[in-house]
């Protein structure tokens, strides 16, 4: 059980991070996969759920299902916060530039971008940079959340999390920005 | 006009929202009521940000067009209060007693966790929250324990003391390298 609320930890605050990025750079694709991270979201959430239950049946103790059940709902409620904001993009409302205007100032920020430097593997990235990368597109398809070995190579498109002035340290040579389009 | 103002509402609440669900999470962590208080006075300050963001854009709304650039931004911040509400629940399962706690708090513990602790060194000089840049390590400083009390999102003129506990959130390189910035100007 702890390995699922992991999962859907991680799956809960990926999902809102992909859906403010999706807002900012106006991209489609990854705001109908968060669709699908949703619908993963809420599978997890059920199952803990319901993991908790039967044990709390075995042993007694219901306090311990209802703070696993207190857990998974939380993480669903944010999950669902995510999909409404990915359904802006998806219904067309714009809100990019309001969200561009205040990436200066916000103390963590996505950037969707090209990689442009040599090939780095995601630890590497993370120690040298500070940044987490959020997803990788390569052959039009999205990695999401990829391992630490896994190795950016130039031309992919990427989704790097981190404060303003780590990312404008990879703008410096290692990644240019990219002009906020529908995804390929 | 009315622009600029929405726009700063905008960013509070984003930044409030993700910060309340670190320190949320932390709060079951550390099994720190202190914390979790300080979560439910942001889940209130979102609820009157929501309020300001709603009477702005009811107040620069002019023609179709202006409702129609304010909708996603509504609907945003609505969104970032949706976080934060979540964020207010995770914080209220600390009235359950610690034992039942105890699987969620192993759970929330993974290896390459996002909170962390350091201790500002023992022989190192006083010295302001800011001139720390703990930013530049790729982290968030989330809260500062002093000897009695806790500093919740601290302000740069804070001061920071030896014994003081730093709660950080990044990644474990970056607060490998805060600590050894901190050890070498100590």
């Amino acid at each position: 059980m702890k390995e699922e609320i992991k999962r859907l930890r991680e799956l809960a605050l990926l999902a809102v991070d992909l859906a403010f990025t999706s807002a900012i750079y106006n991209l489609r694709d990854v705001a109908r996969e968060i669709m699908e991270i949703e619908e993963v979201v809420d599978e997890l959430a059920e199952e803990v759920s319901r993991q908790a239950i039967r044990r709390a049946i075995e042993t007694g103790n219901e306090d311990q299902a209802l703070v696993i059940v207190g857990i998974a709902n939380a993480l669903e409620q944010i999950a669902d916060a995510s999909v409404r904001i990915a359904e802006t993009v998806l219904s067309g409302m714009v809100a990019h530039e309001v969200l561009r205007s205040i990436s200066r100032e916000a103390d963590e920020w996505t950037l969707y971008a090209r990689w442009t430097g040599p090939e780095m593997s995601v630890d590497q990235l993370e120690e040298r940079f500070s940044v987490v990368p959020l997803g990788v597109k390569r052959g039009g398809e999205w990695h999401y959340a990829p391992e630490p070995s896994f190795t950016l190579r130039q031309g992919d498109l990427v989704i790097l999390k981190g404060t303003p002035e780590a990312l404008d340290d990879l703008l410096a040579g290692y990644a240019e920005t990219l002009e906020e389009h529908e995804g390929e | 006009m009315s622009r600029r103002p929405l726009r700063d509402l905008l960013l509070e609440m984003k930044d409030t929202s993700e910060y309340m669900v670190d320190l949320a999470l932390t709060s079951i962590l550390f099994n720190s009521r202190e914390m979790a208080r300080h979560v439910f006075e942001l889940e209130e300050k979102m609820d009157r940000l929501m309020v300001e963001v709603k009477k702005l854009a009811m107040i620069a709304v002019r023609t179709e067009e202006d409702a129609e650039s304010l909708l996603p931004i509504l609907e945003i911040a609505e969104a970032a209060e949706d976080i934060s509400n979540a964020a207010g629940d995770i914080a209220k399962l600390l009235k359950y007693p610690v034992e039942a706690r105890i699987p969620l708090m192993e759970a929330l513990i993974t290896p390459e966790d996002t909170i962390s602790l350091v201790l500002y060194p023992r022989e190192a000089p006083p010295r302001t929250v800011g001139s720390l840049r703990v930013e530049d390590h790729g982290l968030r400083l989330l809260a500062l324990r002093k000897r009695r009390r806790w500093i919740m999102e601290p302000d740069d003129e804070v001061l920071v003391e030896p014994g003081d506990l730093m709660v950080v959130s990044g990644p474990e390189d970056g607060v490998e390298s805060l600590k050894k910035g901190l050890g070498e100007e100590g």
